[in-house]
């Protein structure tokens, strides 16, 4: 979504819709897990497509406050919806996943493989954005006007920048489930919502690799920081806060300013020659 | 600059492949032998030489219920000072606290329950207080063998069938039962309203009111507030336009200061039971007298209690804690599950014989 320069503000209702929909079809069905990972993915693209048809009108702060309200109608139906969510108690008991017969039987075996997925799901996206698809995103973000005159449509561009975050919230909402065994309405509130859009900004919004710096420092950080007790979580936001004012454009910037300034002194060492 | 990049994420596949080791296995045995990682105890630093015996504390220090974390914390660890100055436990050993917060959140509670589960050391955990953490931290507890006395109140605990969870307070299921015994039998109301918060805590006694209300032949309103709500003169002005002849009010702190003060605006005057959130110093002192006159409150716990061995506990923990601090429900349940004699001495030795 950032690649394409939408702000989508309800990743966290997609990691619920995920986390239900691949709680509810496995405990009903009492089936193998990829009955419930198909069952995410479908909802995953069913919502991509409604979210993003009516959102194709608003942009900017409009989209942001859409897709906050679509968070919030996504939180109270958890919350409310006790004939299928199970209400404010959530569905527990969750067995761990089953993949072809191969039952994960503890968190090591869970975060391998919740790794290796990660890693194919990271690589696609780089590879994404380096496609035609991701340079023609980019070009939406910065002139959606161009890419009209070039004869691409704009429409099926945020169109697919939708339902590919709709599906990478909903499967990131399956891990969850398959981590915690239990999914209860709490863990899917706005204010864990905040805690996504701190990952983006803090990373690097439009990049992969910004992504992965900024998930891994926002779950990462704040553990490491627990041995200061009481202040750890101030601590915390006040680094989150300095390193945002630092690097507004966010940390994988870091990168490139020292990408830059390496070919600088690489230039001038060859000129000394 | 690529191979710079393929480098770094070259190490980092390394660190997130290495990160997996170090952790529990399946079994329950621990790899990680590290000791407690913050024992806080004023009494850690025993002369025994014996070993000591680590509890782990899952409390809620950060997060919209810090004020009663703070009061789990200091309750746990005048117990532990207790047990320690007394001797200690099982033939002189002392007690260190491991304290964690668990910020009243799901999945900062299974990341404390997997901080326990990586230290062997760690022989039972006091906590979490709230009911959705318990239940998304449980499977952790039962895979490492670590006992836990978790402190919630959902009646939909019992039915977890986790022999390592130990539930210490009253479920909601004979809570709720005594509010709507109250109701029914003492206030003899016959349309009766609930306000309360669609969490599991207050849907959970809901039910159980709404359930032996009805039972009775009472007319129940309920009133759902969510967490966060700003204002709930609808739910007011609906009881009142019902003409309910009593309310309870199972809520969050914040939505009772909210509840209190609207129904004595909206002059909604009916009698009220409450749930144990009323009889906390936070709660009262953010209401006007006369907005809870007359109020009834259905809890596990009072300060003000006459009884001798109420009034001792309060002094011990206002003389450790200065005068201010008033030992309430956080503090007295807390306390009273780490000196219980149940876990140490007959269960631990049987379920943890290398940490008991």
């Amino acid at each position: 979504m950032g690649l394409a320069g939408q702000s989508h503000l309800g990743t966290i209702a997609l990691v619920a819709l995920g986390s239900y929909s691949s709680a509810i079809i496995s405990q009903a069905t009492g089936s193998t897990t990829l009955v419930g990972v198909l069952a995410a993915l479908a909802i995953a693209i069913l919502v991509g497509l409604m979210l993003g048809y009516p959102s194709l009108r608003v942009n900017g702060i409009f989209l942001s406050l859409t897709t906050m309200s679509f968070a919030q109608i996504v939180y109270s139906l958890a919350n409310n919806m006790q004939w299928l969510t199970g209400g404010a108690m959530g569905i527990k008991n969750i067995q761990r996943p089953n993949i072809l017969g191969w039952q994960i039987e503890n968190q090591i075996q869970l975060y391998y493989l919740i790794l290796a997925v990660s890693v194919v799901l990271i690589y696609f996206t780089v590879r994404l954005t380096r496609s035609k698809y991701g340079r023609a995103m980019k070009a939406v973000r910065d002139n959606p006007e161009a890419v009209e005159s070039v004869g691409l449509s704009v429409t099926k561009l945020k169109l697919m920048a939708f339902l590919l975050s709709t599906i990478f919230g909903c499967l990131s909402g399956v891990f969850y489930t398959w981590v915690m065994q239990y999914v209860g309405p709490t863990s899917f509130t706005t204010d864990q919502g905040t805690r996504f859009v701190v990952m983006m900004m803090l990373g690097g919004i439009g990049s992969p690799a910004g992504m992965v710096v900024g998930s891994v420092l926002v779950t990462i950080l704040p553990e490491i920081l627990r041995f200061m007790g009481d202040y750890y979580q101030l601590v915390f936001y006040s680094i989150t806060l300095v390193l945002l004012l630092v690097y507004p454009k966010g940390l994988i910037h870091l990168f490139s300013a020292g990408k830059a300034k390496v070919l600088n002194w690489a230039k001038v060492i060859r000129k000394g020659r | 600059m690529k191979k710079l990049f393929a480098t770094f994420l070259a190490m980092a596949m390394i660190i997130c492949l290495l990160a997996g080791c170090g952790s529990n296995n399946n079994n329950g045995e621990t790899a990680n032998t590290t000791p407690a990682t913050a024992p806080v105890s004023n009494a850690a630093n025993s002369s025994s030489d014996l070993d000591p015996i680590y509890i782990g504390l899952s409390a809620k220090i950060t997060g919209a219920d810090a004020a009663n974390g703070d009061r789990m914390v200091k309750a746990a660890t005048m117990a532990v000072d207790e047990i320690n100055a007394g001797g200690g436990l099982l033939g002189g050993r002392m007690l260190e606290l491991v304290i964690e917060d668990d910020g009243t959140d799901n999945t900062m509670a299974v990341n404390v329950a997997n901080i326990f589960a990586a230290n062997s050391k760690i022989s039972a955990v006091v906590g979490p207080w709230n009911s959705g953490q318990i239940m998304a931290s449980e499977s952790v507890y039962k895979e490492a063998g670590i006992p836990f006395f978790g402190l919630g109140t959902n009646p939909t605990l019992k039915d977890l069938g986790n022999e390592y969870c130990f539930l210490v307070r009253g479920s909601d299921t004979i809570m709720a039962s005594c509010a709507a015994e109250l109701v029914i039998g003492e206030l003899k109301a016959t349309k009766v309203g609930i306000m309360y918060t669609t969490n599991e805590f207050g849907t959970g006694a809901m039910e159980v009111i709404q359930q032996s209300c009805t039972a009775a032949g009472l007319e129940v309103y309920p009133e759902a507030i969510n967490v966060g709500d700003t204002d709930v003169t609808g739910q007011i002005l609906d009881m009142k336009n019902k003409g309910v002849d009593c309310m309870v009010v199972w809520a969050s702190d914040a939505e009772y200061v909210l509840t209190a003060r609207q129904a004595f605006e909206l002059g909604l005057d009916v009698p009220v039971v409450a749930s144990p959130a009323i009889t906390m110093d936070q709660v009262r002192e953010l209401c006007e007298p006369d907005w809870v006159e007359g109020w009834y409150a259905i809890t596990d716990f009072v300060s003000n209690s006459t009884d001798e061995t109420v009034l001792d506990f309060c002094n011990r923990y206002a003389e450790g804690y200065g005068e201010g601090q008033n030992a309430e429900l956080y503090v007295a349940d807390v306390y009273s599950t780490v000196t219980s004699d149940f876990y140490f001495q007959l269960l631990c030795p049987a379920v943890q014989p290398d940490t008991c």
